[in-house]
């Protein structure tokens, strides 16, 4: 299990989301990574991947309507992060698409996917929760 | 070399080993390598251009990524697979990120390359005539090196 | 990644060899590496940024590698892998990825490119790079020795 409480921001929507996203994306990478031959695990590979990339889109969108609603600085940049994780993973998509989803790739794919949202959510998201805490119940 | 270029990068590998896997990172002794560097197991280079041309060579035990890619994902992790080289490749990313935002806080404007990995047993590396520093770094979960060959336009 | 982007370093390799040390290089078929990247013995390994991100890979065995040092040093006979040839070897392959920066000015949109100084890598490895797809073109040099030509490289225009 990759989550953590120290993943938590004090914000229970979205530690809800990020604890949802962080079980399907584990889903995802340990259906990737057990020790099933690939052809036989390949559907659940796709599902798990689909299942996990809708969530992404839904909650990046929910997270920014929040930050919008609290009127959250960082807002722009923070969008833009999210703009360009979006475009890595559209292009990891093309790429599984016109490649054919090979072990490989999809390896490649998800271990890059852990590292950038642990990344993002241990420490870009940490700073929404900074900002609400600094604004002291005025939200 | 210089310790305004030098500790961007400490600091930077620093910060994420606490932040992404919770790993407190020591300073061993500074040394200065002449010749060929001989690479631990799993080895990643970021280039760097700009104010600064180098490389920067962070050199892994084998078992020491095995753990790091434990910490991330909680799960059990035996070989050095896509999977492993993609997400150190990413941790190395993001240091390097971090790192070229505290050179820039320091006045040095540069670019980093997209890490590599390189995985081998025996295997040595070198920059050719230039020397290098390198910084060992202890944690908990193994030790490993930094390898910083780094020289002023 | 574009198959145009291999062209500007094969250009330079071969006219080095070319008009500096007389000599022809054979143009091997282009293909899509495997990744990770074997290199059994030798390889020299540059990065590349600015308007373009990511590696360019020169895979060799050793006697190539002493080829290559020889031709630098004007036929002198190269023993072994020294401090003076691997210094041969980085001149040498700073000069290829250097010249091609100028073809990559000449394309349709224009690309700055920098380089980093040649990173020398001895023993067997298998490399991953962080920018896709890789393509791979060998060059046969005069003593029949293979030089594999990777490139990874992503534009960001």
């Amino acid at each position: 299990m990759m989550w953590k409480e120290k993943y938590k921001i004090g914000v229970p929507l979205i530690d809800q989301q990020h604890e949802e996203l962080f079980k399907r994306v584990s889903a995802f990478i340990g259906i990737v990574q057990n020790k099933m031959n690939w052809e036989e695990k390949l559907e659940s590979v796709k599902e798990t991947m689909a299942f996990m990339q809708e969530y992404v889109v839904f909650h990046f969108d929910d997270e920014e309507v929040y930050q919008e609603s609290i009127n959250y600085p960082n807002l722009e940049s923070h969008k833009l992060e999210h703009k360009k994780f979006k475009q890595a993973v559209e292009n990891y998509a093309v790429r599984l698409d016109t490649e054919g989803y090979s072990e490989e790739l999809v390896q490649e794919f998800s271990g890059r996917l852990m590292a950038w949202l642990i990344m993002h959510v241990g420490s870009v998201d940490q700073k929404i929760g900074e900002y609400v805490a600094s604004q002291e119940g005025e939200i | 070399m210089k310790a305004e270029y030098i500790n961007p990068f400490y600091l930077a590998t620093k910060d994420v080993f606490q932040m992404m896997l919770d790993v407190e990172t020591d300073k061993g002794q500074l040394a200065i390598v002449e010749d060929m560097i001989p690479g631990k197991e799993a080895n990643v280079v970021l280039g760097v251009t700009g104010d600064l041309k180098g490389t920067i060579l962070f050199s892994f035990p084998k078992e020491m990524i095995l753990e790091m890619v434990k910490i991330m994902s909680g799960m059990d992790v035996d070989t050095i697979d896509h999977f492993v080289s993609s997400a150190l490749g990413e941790v190395a990313n993001i240091i390097g990120g971090n790192a070229v935002t505290k050179l820039t806080a320091n006045n040095y404007i540069c670019d980093i390359v997209p890490p590599q990995i390189f995985i081998g047993e025996y295997r040595s590396l070198s920059m050719a005539s230039q020397q290098a520093l390198l910084l060992p770094i202890l944690t908990p979960i193994g030790k490993f090196d930094i390898n910083i060959f780094l020289k002023e336009k | 990644m574009k198959a145009d982007y291999i062209n500007p370093f094969i250009k330079s390799f071969t006219r080095i060899f070319t008009t500096q040390f007389n000599q022809q290089v054979e143009i091997g078929e282009l293909s899509v590496s495997k990744i990770p990247i074997i290199s059994e013995d030798m390889s020299i390994i540059i990065g590349i940024t600015t308007d373009m991100t990511g590696q360019i890979v020169f895979a060799m065995c050793e006697n190539t590698a002493k080829y290559i040092c020889s031709s630098m040093m004007m036929g002198m006979e190269v023993p072994e892998i020294d401090d003076m040839a691997r210094s041969a070897l980085q001149e040498f392959f700073n000069w290829v990825c250097g010249h091609s920066a100028e073809d990559f000015l000449q394309i349709d949109p224009p690309h700055t490119i920098d380089i980093t100084p040649p990173m020398i890598s001895i023993g067997r490895t298998e490399m991953y790079a962080a920018a896709g797809i890789i393509l791979l073109v060998p060059l046969k040099l005069p003593n029949n020795g293979i030089v594999d030509l990777y490139v990874s490289l992503k534009s960001k225009v």
